[in-house]
């Protein structure tokens, strides 16, 4: 009896349509993916075997549950694994389901539970009846069982919003105010695996850099720009951004003048940590000497001198549909209530799947990437707000105020070590206490900003369970007793005869003995 | 346009040179060439424009050989107080070429130091300088003009072979060659024997190498006796003086050996060291080490006088140590002695020996006589009642003894009073010494001398004793004495006074007296104040008898008054008209004495007013007067030489500020007639006037006198005086009354305003300015005329020089003028441009205005130099010689071309704030590399960098090193500038001040729910124990310690947790680093391991086995063992009760356990069997 | 399926007993309390054997890996008590040859009930499907005829009439029983037998050790064969 964890997939209500599987328990046999009859089974297969055609014959014949095991090393998947494990992402989250489906990661206990398995299989392939019968009977079968609370619905969970600021040199009010925005949850197939480490830990990572890069510049009265900066770490993100809808919402209304008032521009980040270059996306192309257009400018200028005269940079531009559903972009969010913003990615459309893929994971990233573009950014933002010309060969950060490797990798390690799926990260979790810590730490008034979907229609609802233990027995059908039971009765009733005639064995062994026991008498 | 600074002077030089060959440079500190300028060729006037601030160092070079002074001069020039900025000349004085020359010894090719050489001048023989020769011989004179001379050599103790050589010195340095020879040098010693000089001893010298004949200055040919060395030569010899030392006057330079030698009358002494060998290079020779010549038994006698009989066993002691005793006779012998002066000292009880100093040399064998010098004489003294005064008495007494030989010797009695002295032969007079303290307290001892005389025997009998007197009087008064106290008090000693009361005798005589008084002055006093007595006090002497005649007569009543000033008082008696006198009384209280009882009238005379004039006394009822001055008399004097009528005096009182000056006068001098009608007209009558004035003042009271009068003059103005208290207060000053003065003049020819000013000699206060007409002529007075005065006239444009003679009389010139005109090359004036004037020794530098235009105007007469000059600029023509002739306006055109253009620039910091004081430094890279250029940025961030050659590529950067220690780099790094052929603009660098601030971040990799029992430590290397900042892991595992200063220092830092080692199992990792960066991250490992539990072992060995087979054995064959076992446990119960019940205890639920367990186990299969059953 | 298996097993290790127990005719003699005195001297025995191990042995912890053989054998030498057990019962059962077959049947089945109950009950019963509960069954009967055997050892010891020849034969096969148990763990490390075929071994070895012992008890007393029937 070997047990495991395995983790659930997503399972959550956004904007009214629900997603994910409900049940969530399983006691019931296991089957190999290529045995046919999945009634009430529980399939197991490996990554690469589950295809689209397999898992929509599931869901006909509605199976009990799938356990799909993922290889130990996410990184060597071949391609096609990769396209498969995309499709799948794609396919699961279309819409509600009812087949529950568990992620494992591949270890000795499942290989061997899938050999187990596979040697069940052909008893139902079995040639004659009789022999069916006999294989049936005596093939020991595998008992899936999956114990733990059932999964129920998080209501008024509350979503953080991480806010900090660093004041411009002069009065606040009338100083022009940059917002940098970057989410921190990450979202994929599986809450438990979603580490999302280019979809928004780099995003995450640049703003504490940036924040502790100016907050060293705004310390000394000499280096003190006549820009307010204003930090925020939103939550929620991958569910069509609720953080930042519900911040700006209450920044907007709020009473006392919040900064959001007179904003000059917002820059949002979103998985900056790959690629061989940035790509801006707006969604109108900023008019010309428009703060956006100068921003523009300066980090086209600054990727090339930073990131080598071939790197990639262009200006994408996408308007708002508002007809769709999902906003592609963080940014959207800003636009919707016609504040200047844009988003800095190095993908170039948003209709990238890498953004919420199992896949992103620590190694998938490259730290000198990232430590380049959050010099880029800052370069480009200290040349807007300092408004210097950027002719060639100025480079303010470096030296003393170069940007941190190693402080950039150890947030990145200590992003990527906990699966930021939002359902995972209520108010209490130690990251967003050790976010909000590093913020506290380079600006001021670090507040937090609470976001529960409103008691009428919420706009997201989340659902607990996202973990749980499997067990796999190994079991003998029921007809194996019957025939072991018939087995004994015979070996009893021999051992009865035996005992009945025991005088017969008497007998013969005096016969020997006499025989000999003559002897015996004679030789003692 | 800055200021520009322009630092001048003069080259000059006696003699004719060529004063273009010289160039004067200009270095900055660094060491950099700024600028150079060659001489004006006329006088030699250089100047050297300065654009920044700073330090910098002028220095001449001439052609190789000549000699300035001084030869560079060090410049701060900071725009106030550095030479240039105040228009200083920096000059540079020629003074001439150098000589050089070598003095050598005999036979070698280089010389001795310390050589005085003497340059002369060949003709006339005046010496013109002196120096010595360094150390190989070589010497140099410095400073030579030109000239023909001749060098003398000379030392104080070598000798010349040849010492005068002729040099001659023309346009270079001049060679004197090395033909000065030295003959040789000295060598000299001394002997000794026994520390005494022994003369007469020979030294030969030898050796190997000179050949004797070049030797000449010490005797040669053979000495009998002397002793031989093969392979040398003797070169000479010499004898030692009486003073033990000898010389060889001159020995050439080489490798020599001495060898002394020395012969006694018949008996030969050995020398030591027994030869010496040396070598002379270019020096004299001393020989510090003295030669020594290497020693027989002597005997003399003590005698007590010079031919009396000898003292027996006496002490002998040579040099402190006793080596003899005299034998019966007064004999003694001393042996072992060497040749030396020793001190012989002899010792017995009752006669002493003075020390004799002896000299034992081995001709005189025999000591001279040692002969008795004193004797000891002793005596007592009893004192038995001592003086209260000398309350304690030192014990011992000082006893005198007197003589006309031996003069006076004191010694000092022991406790019982006995004392000895050491007399020589003769008679004495000896006497009790006792303190003068001792005989004022009236201590007196007899007899007070004895007289004894000492031959050639000790005397011991001499003995001294203690003397008290009474002393009585009586008092004599005119009418009655009644009672009276007198007062004894002894002068000198500080007993106590002793008062008696006078006593009527039989016959109405008062009389008094004292007793028991000890000998010494005394003063008797009568206490009586009322009367007047002929002498209140008496002194007296008691010597050794009484004193009984002591009277006091009374002389008339005491009148004391209190007086505030000096007056004379004049008294006068109402009943007796005839008693009348007058008394001078001083300040204070005076006492004075009235003949005749009764009532007196008395009236002070004085120059104060006092309360009232006259004052009644009456002797009856005697008490004291008091008389206080209201007001004082004030006179003061005019004096004038014509009378005058007018003249009035104010006095002004500082009591009553406020008042109108009193005034008085009109004054009438003393001369003055009193004014009736006298038709005929008055002579004038002659001669000084005297003008009194009075005024009352008060005491304290400021007076401030002054006189005017229409026609006169006072001196002084005014006169202070202050009334003082007590003497009458004197006159006032004397004024003086004089006739004003006028002064007038007249400039020739006429000149209208020349501003002339007239101001007393030394004061420098009333100047008085008057201006001259058309005619030139102008006229100043009414002026004091005991005063002189010095007048002086100027006017722009002309030269006033004043005639002498005649006072105030001035002559004019008219100045020359020059006005040049600079313009550039498109013709426009070219402003900022410096011209420097010079002639003469006159020079003046003037920046040209605006306009391109300047004048140099009020030039005298004579030959000029201009040089333009510009950063940047070159000037055609580059200088000019004009002529100015008296009156005339020379003008000159002068056409600049652009030659280097300057860079201008703005350093800031990133915001926009401007850096100040930030150098910015400029490099020419590839064909214009040698120049660099720096400048500092002003108060606001802007800088501007000159002498930029065009179609030059320069490198701009901030300046590195000591400059700029405070910047840490600037954006951009440098830049390349391209000068084409106009000025750069707006080079604009942002400078990033030096961030000395190091961030310490870290993270902790590992267990979640470990994390509040670590700490962080963050040391300093240097002491690994005292944590600096300790810093508690929260909840998060990123952790901030606070900053630290970058000062190159390590540092630790260092994970601590309080996890008990025992529990789990975990490591420590820790991080050193420098603090040399800005940002410091640490990530640390920490994954405790739990330690599995294991069990405790039970540690029982296999000796249990056998104890059981023993105790099975016992059980077995218990019927033996248990009674035996059960008596001895009764015998143990007493001693150890408490313990055996517990043992049994336990035992006993061993048992029960076991049977528990039984019942148990029977329960259970029972159960069983019924489960079977069904 | 899980009570129906449990109910299996039970049968086979139990019924073989009760079959044993009647065939034999101890019911007749009313032995049954004789035997569950064995039981309870069994359990005395066992009792005593682990207070001596407890007490005299160290426990020395030896990895589990290696097999200490003199451990192992010290213990089993405690195991000789049983013999001593097994004797003191039989002394006390008195009633000729019934007495080893009576205390080597109450022998076996206390063991039985002690070693063997428990776990078939707990894992019996759980979900998962075990052959090594079958095995026990097997192993209780074979355990049946060992203690079986090891009584009419001991009872052939304690004759007198005995042949002189026969004792060291019947030493040496004591000895062998008792020592089983260390013979078993030998066998598991040196040979590494699997589960069932140690099952076979024990089952042959305890097979012929039975056999000599019937011989050896025939050879001895054929007038109280008779009695026997």
């Amino acid at each position: 009896a070997s047990d495991f964890t395995v983790f659930r997939t997503q399972h959550y209500d956004l904007q009214g349509t629900a997603y994910g599987c409900h049940s969530g328990l399983v006691n019931v046999e296991a089957r190999p993916i290529e045995s046919n009859s999945y009634t009430r089974r529980c399939v197991i297969a490996r990554l690469k075997d589950v295809t689209m055609v397999k898992y929509r014959e599931m869901l006909i014949q509605n199976a009990a549950a799938l356990l799909v095991a993922l290889p130990e090393d996410l990184q060597d998947l071949t391609d096609r694994e990769r396209e498969h494990l995309a499709e799948l992402e794609l396919e699961m989250l279309a819409e509600e389901n009812q087949l529950p489906v568990y992620f494992t990661t591949d270890s000795h206990q499942i290989t061997h539970i899938l050999n187990d398995v596979a040697s069940s299989i052909n008893a139902d392939s079995a040639a004659s009846a009789a022999e069916a019968m006999l294989s049936s009977a005596s093939a020991n079968g595998l008992q899936m069982l999956v114990t733990g609370a059932a999964s129920k619905a998080l209501n008024d969970f509350q979503v953080v919003n991480i806010q900090g600021k660093l004041s411009g040199f002069g009065i606040e009010e009338q100083l022009p105010t940059i917002a940098l925005v970057a989410h921190y949850d990450a979202y994929s197939l599986v809450p438990s695996l979603s580490y999302g480490a280019d979809s928004d830990a780099s995003g995450v990572v640049t703003l504490l850099e940036l924040s502790r890069l100016f907050s060293k510049l705004y310390t000394n009265s000499r280096t003190h720009a006549k820009f307010n900066l204003l930090f925020l770490l939103s939550g929620g993100g991958k569910f069509n951004y609720q953080g930042t809808r519900r911040w700006i919402e209450d920044q907007l209304e709020s009473s006392e003048a919040s900064l959001l008032s007179d904003v000059h521009q917002v820059i949002c980040f979103d998985s900056i940590a790959k690629g061989d270059g940035l790509h801006l996306h707006v969604s109108k192309p900023p008019k010309e000497g428009s703060a956006g257009h100068s921003i523009a400018n300066h980090l086209e200028q600054s990727v090339r001198s930073v990131r080598g005269s071939d790197a990639a940079f262009s200006v994408v531009h996408k308007k708002i549909n508002l007809a769709e559903e999902l906003l592609s972009w963080e940014h959207e969010r800003f636009s919707l209530r016609r504040l200047p913003a844009l988003s800095l990615s190095h993908f170039d459309s948003h209709k990238d799947q890498k953004r919420q893929t199992l896949l992103d994971t620590r190694e998938t990233v490259s730290d000198e990437t990232l430590v380049q573009n959050i010099q880029v950014v800052a370069e480009a933002l200290a040349k807007h707000i300092f408004n210097l010309t950027s002719e060639e060969g100025v480079e303010l950060f470096s030296d003393g105020l170069r940007v941190e490797p190693s402080l950039v990798s150890a947030w990145l390690s200590h992003l990527t070590s906990v699966p930021r799926a939002q359902q995972l990260l209520p108010p209490s979790s130690p990251l967003l206490h050790s976010l909000e810590h590093a913020f506290s730490r380079h600006l001021k008034e670090v507040k937090r900003h609470m976001v529960v979907a409103d008691k009428r229609d919420p706009e997201f609802l989340f659902y607990s369970g996202q973990e749980y233990t499997m067990s796999a027995y190994s079991v003998k059908p029921a007809i194996f007793d019957l025939f072991l039971a018939v087995g004994i009765a015979a070996y009893l009733a021999v051992l009865y005869v035996a005992v009945q005639n025991f005088h017969l064995v008497y007998a013969a062994l005096r016969m020997i003995s006499g025989s000999n026991g003559n002897k015996a008498k004679k030789i003692y | 346009a800055q200021d520009i600074i322009g630092c001048g002077g003069f080259v000059k030089s006696e003699v004719e040179i060529v004063f273009s060959l010289i160039e004067v440079k200009l270095y900055t500190r660094q060491g950099s060439l700024k600028y150079q300028t060659d001489c004006a060729p006329n006088n030699g006037y250089y100047m050297i424009p300065v654009y920044d601030k700073g330090d910098y160092t002028i220095r001449v070079e001439p052609p190789p050989g000549w000699t300035f002074e001084p030869q560079s001069v060090e410049l701060h020039i900071d725009g106030q107080n550095d030479l240039c900025s105040k228009g200083e000349d920096i000059n540079f004085q020629f003074t001439g070429f150098g000589v050089i020359g070598k003095v050598i010894s005999q036979g070698q090719s280089s010389g001795p130091a310390g050589v005085t050489l003497t340059l002369k001048k060949l003709v006339g023989e005046e010496t013109v300088k002196s120096t010595t020769s360094v150390d190989d011989g070589a010497f140099t004179f410095e400073r030579v003009l030109p000239g023909e001379y001749f060098i003398e050599a000379s030392h104080s103790v070598w000798k010349f072979e040849k010492s005068m050589v002729q040099v001659k010195v023309g346009r270079e340095t001049g060679d004197a060659g090395s033909d000065l020879k030295l003959m040789g040098y000295d060598v000299q010693g001394s002997v000794l024997s026994e520390g005494e000089p022994v003369a007469g001893v020979y030294f030969l010298l030898f050796s190997s190498t000179v050949n004797p004949k070049i030797v000449k200055s010490c005797e040669q040919g053979d000495v009998a006796g002397m002793p031989h060395r093969e392979g040398e030569f003797m070169i000479c010899f010499v004898k030692s003086q009486k003073d033990g030392s000898f010389i060889f006057p001159a020995i050439p330079t080489g490798s020599y050996t001495l060898v002394p030698f020395y012969r006694g009358d018949n008996i030969f002494f050995d020398v030591q060291p027994q030869q010496l060998s040396f070598s002379v290079e270019q020096d004299s020779v001393l020989f510090k080490e003295p030669f020594v010549v290497a020693g027989f038994t002597v005997n003399g006698r003590v005698l007590t006088s010079p031919n009396g009989q000898g003292v027996a066993s006496a002490r002998v002691l040579v040099n402190g140590h006793e080596q003899a005793v005299t034998s019966a006779d007064g004999t003694y012998r001393l042996d072992s002695m060497r040749p030396e002066t020793y001190t012989i000292e002899v010792q017995s009880e009752l006669i002493f020996f003075d020390p004799v100093e002896v000299k034992i040399s081995p001709s005189a064998p025999q000591l001279p006589d040692v002969t008795a010098s004193r004797f000891s004489v002793c005596g007592h003294v009893i004192i038995d009642r001592l003086p209260e005064g000398m309350g304690h008495s030192t014990q011992s007494r000082k006893v005198q003894v007197e003589s006309a030989k031996t003069g006076i010797i004191t010694t000092g009695t022991d406790g019982e009073g006995n004392f000895c002295f050491r007399l020589p032969a003769g008679t004495y007079a000896i006497k009790v010494m006792l303190s003068s303290a001792e005989e004022k307290a009236g201590l007196r001892v007899a007899p007070d001398v004895i007289d004894f005389t000492v031959k050639d025997q000790p005397l011991d009998h001499i003995k001294f004793s203690q003397f008290r007197a009474t002393v009585s009087g009586s008092v004599e008064c005119t009418e009655g004495c009644g009672s009276l106290h007198l007062s004894i008090t002894s002068l000198g000693r500080s007993e106590e006074r002793r008062v008696v009361m006078t006593s009527e005798d039989e016959n109405g005589k008062t009389k008094f007296s004292f007793d028991n008084i000890m000998p010494g002055k005394y003063k008797v006093n009568l206490m009586n104040e009322e009367w007047c007595w002929e002498e209140k006090a008496k002194d007296i002497e008691v010597v050794d008898q009484n004193l009984n005649a002591i009277l006091f007569r009374q002389s008339g009543y005491i009148l004391s008054c209190h007086l505030s000033h000096d007056i004379t008082l004049n008294f006068a008696q109402e009943s007796k008209p005839g008693n009348v006198g007058s008394f001078n009384l001083t300040k204070g209280v005076n006492k004075f004495c009235l003949k005749e009882p009764g009532v007196y009238k008395l009236t002070p005379v004085s120059c104060h007013q006092f309360e009232q004039e006259t004052y009644a006394y009456d002797t009856v009822h005697p008490s004291q007067l008091s008389m206080n001055a209201v007001r004082h008399r004030v006179e003061g004097r005019i004096v004038t030489q014509e009378s005058a009528s007018s003249i009035m005096v104010s006095v002004k009182s500082s009591l009553s500020p406020d008042l109108p000056p009193s005034v008085i006068g009109p004054l009438k001098s003393d001369k003055d007639v009193p004014a009736i009608k006298d038709p005929k007209p008055k002579t004038p009558v002659s001669g000084p006037f005297t003008y009194k004035y009075l005024y009352w003042a008060k005491i304290g009271e400021k007076l401030e006198v002054s006189a005017s009068s229409k026609e006169l003059l006072f001196y002084p103005e005014t006169v202070e005086m202050t009334i003082m208290g007590d003497a009458c207060p004197g006159d006032v000053d004397e004024i003086i009354g004089k006739r004003g003065v006028f002064i007038d003049g007249l400039v020739t020819p006429a000149l209208a305003d020349v501003a002339v000013t007239i101001a007393a000699k030394g004061s420098e206060d009333n100047k008085i300015e008057v201006t001259s007409d058309a005619k030139g002529s102008y006229r100043v007075g009414p002026l004091h005329s005991h005063t002189e005065y010095d007048v002086s006239a100027v006017k722009e444009g002309y030269v006033l020089t004043a005639i002498e003679g005649k006072q105030g009389q001035f002559r004019a010139f008219k100045l020359g003028q020059i006005s040049v005109t600079v313009t550039d090359q498109a013709g426009q004036p070219l402003p900022g441009v410096l011209l420097s004037l010079s002639g003469g020794n006159y020079r003046s530098n003037q920046v040209t205005s605006d306009q391109g235009a300047m004048t140099f105007s009020s030039l005298s007469p004579g030959q000029y130099f201009l040089r333009p000059m510009m950063k940047e600029y070159s000037f055609e023509p580059t200088s000019q010689m004009t002529e100015v002739l008296e009156g005339t306006t020379g003008s000159i055109a002068i056409s600049g071309v652009r030659v280097a253009f300057s860079c201008y620039g703005s350093v800031t910091s990133l915001n926009g704030e401007p850096e100040a004081g930030v150098y910015v430094e400029v490099v020419g890279l590839h064909k214009c590399s040698s120049s660099q250029e720096e400048s500092k940025t002003e108060p606001d961030g802007s800088f501007r960098i000159r002498g930029l050659q065009p179609n030059c590529a320069y490198n701009i950067r901030l300046k590195a090193g000591e400059a700029n220690q405070h910047i840490e780099r600037s954006v951009p790094k440098s830049r390349i500038l391209h000068v084409k052929n106009e000025d750069m603009t707006d080079v604009h660098m942002i400078a990033f001040r030096r961030m000395n601030q190091l961030d310490l971040s870290g993270n902790i990799i590992g267990s979640e729910q470990h994390l509040n029992t670590l700490k962080v430590h963050l040391y300093r290397e240097s002491n690994p124990d005292a944590p600096i900042h300790t810093v508690s892991l929260g909840s998060t595992n990123f952790f901030y310690l606070p900053s630290l200063t970058v000062d190159n220092q390590n540092y630790v830092v260092r994970l601590d947790s309080t996890l008990q080692r025992s529990a789990y199992e975990y490591n420590l990792s820790e991080f050193t680093f420098t603090a040399n960066t800005t940002y410091q991250h640490f990530t640390f490992e920490f994954s405790p391991q739990r330690k599995p539990i294991e069990q405790e072992l039970s540690q029982s060995s296999f000796l249990v086995l056998p104890i059981t087979l023993l105790v099975i054995f016992i059980s077995y064959n218990y019927q033996k063992i248990l009674p035996m076992f059960s008596q001895s446990a009764a015998s143990l119960q007493s001693l150890m009760s408490p313990s055996k019940p517990s043992t049994v205890h336990q035992s006993s639920n061993q048992d029960q356990y076991d049977a528990d367990f039984i019942a148990e186990l029977t329960s259970v299969s029972k159960k069983k069997g019924k489960v079977r059953k069904a | 399926m899980t009570f129906f298996h449990f109910g299996n097993c039970v049968a086979l290790s139990f019924v073989p007993y009760v079959i044993v127990y009647k065939c034999s005719g101890l019911a007749e003699y009313s032995a049954f309390w004789k035997c569950v005195n064995a039981g309870a001297a069994y359990l005395f025995t066992q009792l005593c054997k682990l207070l001596i191990l407890a007490t005299f042995f160290p426990a020395s912890d030896i990895p589990d890996g290696q097999f200490d053989v003199v451990g192992e054998f010290l213990k089993s030498t405690v195991d000789l008590a049983d013999l001593v057990g097994l004797h003191l019962v039989m002394a006390k059962s008195g009633k000729g040859n019934l007495k080893f077959l009576i205390s080597g049947m109450g022998w076996a089945t206390s063991e039985l009930i002690m070693t063997k109950f428990l776990p078939l009950w707990v894992g019996a019963r759980g979900l998962e499907f075990d052959w090594k509960y079958m095995q026990m069954g097997l192993d209780s009967n074979v355990s049946l005829i060992h203690h079986l055997t090891t009584a009419v050892l001991v009872w052939l010891y304690s004759r007198t009439d005995l042949r002189r020849s026969a004792l060291p034969v019947v030493i040496m096969l004591l000895a062998l029983v008792s020592y089983k148990p260390l013979i078993v763990e030998i066998l598991i490390h040196a040979v590494g037998l699997g589960s069932w075929t140690l099952l076979l071994a024990k089952a042959l070895f305890t097979g012929c050790v039975g056999l000599i012992a019937l011989q050896l008890f025939l050879g001895i007393s054929p007038k109280e064969v008779n009695s026997y029937y």
